[in-house]
């Protein structure tokens, strides 16, 4: 092979390897990127209706929205879970969230707000969604469990999010257009 | 005898090129530090996920803590800089767990750990979505600190690439330095009041 065709082989090469070096090394980063992300799938439920998730069956009892000042709304949220298989319910943890329709985020809040707790005392005292809730279940018994959100009054099309990391690669939506 | 120098000159020169190269190199730090957000004393400044914005600022010797009929005092050999403000998130609930005073000479200086139980200070309050909070800070400086500082305001410090507000005095600066700020349980609607002795 001449010289000159040895050097246009290798400037053509490395315009293919140099790209091609970037790619492989910044390959788990742009993996992890937005744009590439593998979006998880969502199981959306209706208002409600009863939905098979991570080893157990889920409904959505209630969403009660409850005043706490002019601008602010406590969101009430009760649903239960029979365990079909509890085994794969107590590997995971329990992360709910509530979603509004401009797509706000919403943590519950750790302890039960005194509004919750004058209304509705025996929901307050329900356990929080997480592997605890699942110990003390029986043969495939319900188990209620509620959480709740303060949020801006004028949040509205609110759904509940539940994931269970561990248990299931899926995120449950269950959406609320009743109230 | 040219040919020769002229590839000596060619090799330090690429030398000289790669040195500079290795020295402006920024570190790791530096690529993957906050981005500024710029705004003043008095006015919203806002990020992708929070807006936060400081309404007065305060200088003062001592600082009283009122609190369920006892009073706490707070003495520091230099000055308490304490800044009321607002804050509130705007797309998931969140802490805006890091806040600093970057004094004129780049010296940063952490938020005081000594008003952690008071109510509405910036790190202990859980900001909700679309819901604006009451937020108090407070920082223990020389006093040589407090001139051209910036206040800093950012969700993590560890956050790679986040944004941080960086709100400058100014000429907002206040003047005197009291001699002492009580600060007292409020019923209203900030949780706190701050009166100037």
């Amino acid at each position: 092979m001449s010289e000159k065709r040895t050097f246009w082989t290798c400037l053509v090469a490395l315009i293919v390897v140099l790209p091609l070096a970037f790619v492989v090394r910044a390959w788990e980063s742009l993996r992890e990127s937005q744009w590439l992300a593998i979006h998880k799938v969502d199981i959306v439920a209706e208002d409600g209706a009863p939905q098979a998730f991570a080893g157990g069956q889920w409904k959505l009892l209630d969403m009660r929205r409850l005043p706490r000042s002019d601008d602010a709304r406590i969101i009430l949220a009760e649903f239960e879970a029979s365990p079909t298989d509890p085994a794969i319910l107590s590997q995971g943890a329990c992360r709910v969230r509530l979603v509004d329709g401009k797509g706000r985020r919403f943590e519950p809040v750790a302890l039960a707000e005194p509004a919750v707790r004058k209304m509705y005392p025996e929901v307050a005292d329900r356990p929080r969604c997480g592997a605890l809730a699942f110990t003390d279940a029986k043969g495939g018994a319900a188990v209620r469990m509620a959480e709740s959100f303060i949020v801006p009054a004028e949040a509205r099309d609110l759904s509940l999010r539940i994931e269970f990391p561990g248990a299931s690669e899926e995120t449950l939506v269950f959406r609320w257009t009743r109230s | 005898m040219i040919s020769a120098l002229r590839t000596l000159l060619l090799c330090a020169l690429a030398i000289a090129m790669l040195y500079a190269m290795r020295e402006s190199m920024p570190g790791y730090g530096d690529i993957t530090a906050p981005i500024a957000v710029r705004g003043a004393v008095g006015e919203r400044v806002e990020t992708q996920d929070f807006a936060f914005g400081a309404a007065s600022v305060h200088l003062a010797r001592a600082v009283k803590v009122e609190s369920f009929g006892r009073v706490k005092d707070y003495s520091t050999s230099g000055v308490w800089l304490i800044i009321e403000g607002a804050a509130v998130a705007k797309t998931e609930t969140m802490t805006l767990m890091s806040a600093e005073w970057q004094a004129g000479n780049g010296v940063r200086y952490a938020l005081s750990q000594r008003f952690s139980t008071v109510s509405g200070y910036l790190p202990t309050e859980r900001l909700e979505p679309g819901l604006p909070r009451p937020v108090l800070l407070a920082f223990e400086l020389p006093e040589t600190a407090v001139d051209k500082g910036t206040l800093l305001v950012a969700r993590s410090l560890v956050m790679p690439l986040a944004e941080e507000l960086s709100i400058a005095l100014g000429d907002r600066k206040p003047t005197e330095i009291k001699p002492s700020v009580t600060i007292s349980r409020s019923a209203g609607g900030a949780p706190w009041t701050l009166a100037a002795r």
